[in-house]
């Protein structure tokens, strides 16, 4: 449905976008997962044909939106970071903008109904959006998304700045919309992408470093914890026995306290619990843990996991996809 | 339209010409072809328009006129001292030309009623040949340099003459009157020699000799009635008391048939053919008594009137007072300027009938025919020709019926007096012109019209078709002289024509608040729907 | 195209700045007209729309500066351009809605010249065409400058004073090729570009077709100028 080939987003010397190629295909719902800056939002707007790519190509369902920008722009449905509605509109006025700037044929009346309730906005649908809140109008960008019944539907960064309420809405919105639509959306919550793509793309810094079904990249991140440990002894002892331990990778004291017990940030090799070997080191030697609490399950540890993973095996510069298993 | 974008942005991508520079070159594309248009427009630009001369416009009692002199048999020759091809090319000279034609078409145009001759004042040739009895005849300009006047009253033994200089642009009428068995019995020509500048006399000219209008047809009807009578009267300016007659007061008395000649009452006594004296606009007073043998101004003015004398007199209501010649009005016709005690005259204003004429200062009145006999007869005469009369400046008259004095022309009723600046509280309607009619020891007749205000025959008024201000003057002269004929009623053609007329102040007031009302109703209607929005 | 050109003229007339320029535009001409026609007691059409013209270009910098500016700044611009809706329709749609209530205010206080039909000697219908048509055409030239500095900048106060100054640009092209001789080649292409000179012609009663080409080339060069701009954004 959707196929990026070496595309290539270059400013000046930086590279927002290094190489990247990917495929999806009809009726998934991928998540493209990376820390801010990190070419996300440029890869959508290349997609969407709101940017083009210094080099490389994008064909929207076969049709390329360089050679055939309209026919291919009519298949998407996009909801950039800052929903781009008109401030002096009301709701309903703007879905009409919509419904006739994509060019749409269906039944207007009907159509725009159901993306209100859809969306939820029957009851401010004759709203000025500049008097709607932030969630609303993060409603109101979605159902302007919809409006032409898009095969392809991609959302950048949706739940950002929302109450936890309405993130979980636009979460449930998303997941039943992909049943029948193709899905891209983009953030940089891990949580987000577990709870609602069933396939993930991981991109830093312009390179796509992980593309995998979101099952498989839980399992393999699942491995390599860390963990902040709050022992009362000195580092000169904690570390020398700790880092002997076979599942730890690497332990470093923080340099701050808590009460008299240092604070360490312990990292263990993949696929390996080190908790209960380091309660048994501890035990051994009487040094006593008053604090255990992971850390860094989030995307910093993802990608330095990852990015290590990757430097390890191609020791240096990054410049190719990586499928991980 | 897309396809050739898509190929020329494919062109321009794969050939990696920069876009900056392919707009650069059709920036200078543009630079260059709209240089070339327009140097092609430059180059083939032509001249201005002209202005347009309709059809004839005279009026049915011209028409009545010519019908009649042509069914007594009177002949009509119109000579122009140009060639036919040369006034046909000169720029005021073909208006004349045209206007000869037509009276030539419409009223001979199978017989010799009207004739038109083109001559050459040098070689003393016609255009066409001119033969009568099997004769070639020659033009001789000399023969026009002196004509004959002949007066329709007063002393006819002396014989007077009016010359003339023949030049290319004089135009020579003349009509034969045939007696009874056929034969010649007299010429009488008119020469118009144009002294003002080429055919000047046929134009309305403005201050700096530019020509406001073409008023040929009224002229060309009144030269051929000149022809057509037999005698005429003098009408005799004063001169000496600063004495400045509008040129179109000048105009309209020739065209109304009088001779015009200077009359100096100080040396002279008025003559036996005046018909009409006129004191135009005096700075000075006259004189009312001498310690010479010789009689005062005055006295010689009361002499004409005694003897039956006309007078048409127009005072500036602004200027300084003249007491001698205001007494003689006063006192032998009735007919006085309104001032108060101390001498401050009253000025007549009407706001509600203001219509604006471009050159007057101040409001310009619309005046109204007065109820009386004369002032009826002159409505029912000049009915058909329009109705606005307007004045400007002008003071308010006392009439003393009892010396027979009447109102012609007066303010609305709406109107007020204003004296020494302030209101007086005076509603009208006022006498803005008066008329005057006694009977002399003789049992003759004299007659004064008495004109208040200086604007009564100004430029702007006389040259519009709009107002009736020249045929209210011919009205008055036929008034003066029984068996005139006016030409009343012929338009001209105006060539500043950019003129609006008969506007009043406040129709204008009306559209302006009409139109600035428009936006008004916008804005209130903007802030409606946009408060109504704002809740939403 | 034609939603960008709906939404745009509906925008006008939901917010202040239609109402402004119309009440505005409607004040000055009647002002302009009252004073040049009806109280200079002349039917002659040149001084109004010399001064309309002048005054078109100043109020129209005014419309004008918001079209792309805004939509930059609230990023809506990001909406049209991923919409299956070229650059080009994008931009006509915009120029046609800032034209169209131009246009209709510039006809209609046109009309207040029959008024004086019955109090003018002669009215020369064709002078007056030829001069509405003439400030159609330059309006639209004005127009299309102002969209073309507003797509260059978010601020609409930059995009005022740069149309602005834009204008002034051609005004002062003009004044200056009068110091040049006249035979040559610079003067005529200095001559040619003159948008105020150009104009005269129309207001002394001559039909310029040469002019015509002009500003409906001018037009069309800044919409294609304004295109391209949002083109080469596109790459960087």
């Amino acid at each position: 449905m959707i196929k990026a080939e070496n595309l290539v987003k270059r400013y000046g010397s930086n590279y927002a976008l290094n190489d990247v190629s990917f495929e999806i295909g009809e009726g998934e719902i991928v998540g493209l997962l990376g820390p801010n800056g990190a070419g996300k939002s440029t890869a959508m707007n290349i997609l969407t044909g709101y940017l083009s790519a210094t080099s490389g190509s994008v064909s929207i369902n076969g049709v390329d939106i360089l050679e055939h920008p309209i026919d291919a722009k009519k298949n998407i449905g996009f909801l950039p970071e800052q929903p781009p509605v008109y401030p002096e509109m009301t709701v309903i006025e703007y879905l009409n903008f919509v419904y006739e700037l994509k060019g749409c044929d269906l039944d207007r009346e009907a159509h725009i109904n159901e993306i209100l309730s859809v969306a939820k906005l029957v009851d401010v649908k004759k709203r000025l959006i500049k008097n709607l809140s932030k969630g609303y109008r993060q409603r109101v960008g979605i159902a302007q998304a919809l409006v032409g019944d898009p095969k392809i539907i991609i959302f950048d960064e949706p739940t950002v700045g929302l109450d936890p309420k309405q993130i979980l809405e636009v979460r449930n919105l998303i997941r039943t919309l992909g049943r029948r639509h193709t899905v891209i959306l983009s953030t940089h919550i891990l949580a987000e992408v577990q709870a609602v793509c069933e396939r993930v793309i991981i991109i830093n810094k312009g390179n796509i470093i992980a593309d995998a079904k979101t099952s498989e990249l839980t399992k393999t991140i699942e491995g390599g914890y860390r963990y902040e440990i709050k022992i009362c002894a000195q580092p000169k002892d904690v570390i020398p026995v700790i880092s002997a331990l076979g599942s730890v990778k690497k332990i470093e004291s923080t340099g701050a306290k808590d009460a008299d017990a240092f604070i360490y940030i312990v990292e263990s090799t993949p696929g390996v619990d080190m908790r209960k070997q380091l309660f048994s080191a501890c035990s051994s030697n009487q040094w006593p843990i008053i604090g255990l609490s992971a850390v860094g399950t989030d995307l910093e540890t993802i990608f330095i996991n990852l990015v290590d993973r990757s430097e390890e095996v191609t020791g240096g510069k990054k410049n190719k996809t990586r499928r991980a298993h | 339209m897309n396809k050739f974008k898509k190929s020329f942005d494919r062109m321009v991508r794969s050939r990696n010409f920069s876009p900056t520079i392919v707009t650069a070159l059709i920036i200078a594309a543009f630079l260059i072809s709209n240089a070339l248009i327009y140097m092609v427009y430059a180059y083939t630009r032509s001249s201005s328009s002209t202005v347009e001369q309709e059809d004839l416009s005279i009026s049915d009692a011209a028409k009545e006129v010519l019908d009649e002199a042509k069914s007594a048999g009177k002949k009509i020759t119109v000579t122009f001292c140009m060639s036919e091809a040369d006034i046909q090319n000169h720029d005021r000279g073909s208006f004349v030309y045209r206007t000869a034609k037509y009276f030539e078409n419409k009223y001979s145009p199978n017989d010799d009623f009207i004739t038109l001759r083109f001559a050459n004042i040098y070689t003393f040739e016609y255009d066409d040949p001119v033969i009568e009895n099997g004769v070639r005849q020659r033009f001789d300009p000399t023969a026009y340099q002196k004509v004959k006047r002949t007066y329709a009253s007063g002393s006819n033994d002396k014989e007077e003459y009016d010359e003339y200089v023949i030049s290319t642009s004089t135009v020579i009428f003349e009509c034969d009157v045939f007696g009874i068995a056929g034969e010649l019995v007299k010429t009488n020509t008119r020469v118009v020699s144009s002294l003002g500048g080429a055919y000047a006399d046929f134009f309305t000219l403005d201050g700096s000799n530019n020509i406001t209008s073409y008023n040929g047809e009224e002229y060309f009807t009144a030269m051929l009635y000149w022809v057509l009578a037999d005698a005429h009267d003098v009408a005799y300016f004063t001169i000496g008391h600063g004495e400045n007659p509008s040129a179109n007061l000048y105009t309209a008395l020739i065209c109304a048939g009088y001779y015009v000649d200077e009359l100096n009452l100080r040396k002279s006594n008025v003559p036996d053919n005046a018909g009409l004296v006129v004191i135009c606009n005096p700075k000075t007073d006259f004189e009312s008594s001498t310690n010479d043998d010789f009689p005062s101004e005055i006295a010689r003015l009361a002499d004409y009137a005694d003897k039956g004398g006309n007078f048409y007199v127009v005072i500036d209501p602004v200027a300084k007072k003249l007491p001698a010649i205001e007494r003689f009005a006063a006192e032998e016709f009735g007919i006085s300027i309104k001032a108060d005690a101390d001498g401050n005259r009253f000025m007549v204003k009407d706001l509600n009938n203001s219509i604006s004429v471009s050159g007057f200062t101040g409001f310009t009145l619309a005046a109204e025919y007065a109820d009386t006999e004369l002032g009826a007869l002159i409505k029912d005469k000049l009915s058909e020709y329009g109705e606005n009369i307007v004045v400007n400046d002008t003071a308010a008259l006392n009439c003393d019926e009892s010396l027979g004095a009447s109102a012609i022309l007066q303010s609305s009723s709406s109107s007020g007096l204003d004296v020494g600046g302030r209101d007086a509280s005076a509603p009208g309607p006022h006498t803005l012109v008066a008329y005057s009619e006694r009977e002399n020891t003789y049992n003759e007749s004299a007659k004064m019209v008495f004109v208040p205000s200086i604007y009564l025959t100004a430029n702007d008024v006389m040259v519009s078709n709009r107002y009736a201000n020249k045929d209210f003057m011919y009205s008055i002269f036929e008034v003066f002289c029984d068996e005139g004929t006016m030409p009343y009623g012929i338009d001209c053609v105006a060539m500043q024509e950019e003129r609006l007329e008969d506007l009043t102040f406040g129709t204008a007031m009306l559209y302006t608040s009409i139109l600035m009302a428009i936006p008004v109703a916008v804005a209130a209607g903007g802030a409606a729907i946009i408060l109504r929005r704002k809740n939403r | 195209m034609l939603a960008v050109f709906k939404r745009e003229l509906r925008s006008y007339f939901t917010g202040v700045v239609g109402y402004v320029f119309m009440v505005v535009f409607l004040v000055v001409a009647a002002a302009v007209f009252c004073f040049t026609t009806l109280f200079s007691m002349s039917a002659d059409v040149t001084t109004y729309f010399t001064v309309m013209l002048l005054f078109s270009a100043i109020i129209l910098p005014l419309l004008t500066m918001k079209s792309f500016s805004e939509e930059r700044k609230l990023k809506t611009e990001q909406l049209i351009l991923t919409a299956p809706v070229s650059l080009t329709g994008m931009v006509i749609g915009k120029f046609l809605a800032a034209y169209v209530m131009f246009a209709s205010a510039l006809v209609f206080t046109s009309l207040y010249f029959l008024l004086l039909i019955p109090y003018a000697i002669t009215f020369r219908v064709a002078v007056l065409f030829g001069n509405i048509i003439a400030l159609l055409l330059v309006g639209a030239a004005f127009i299309s400058i102002g969209l073309f500095v507003s797509s260059l900048t978010e601020n609409q106060l930059s995009a005022a004073i740069g149309t602005i100054a834009i204008i002034l640009g051609f005004l002062v092209v003009g004044l200056l090729s009068s110091l040049i001789p006249s035979n040559y080649v610079a003067r005529y292409i200095l001559d040619s570009v003159s948008i105020f000179s150009r104009f005269s012609a129309f207001t002394a009663g001559y039909f310029d077709f040469s002019a015509i080409i002009f500003y409906i080339s001018l037009s069309a060069l800044f919409v294609y100028l304004t295109v391209r701009i949002y083109d080469r954004r596109r790459y960087n």
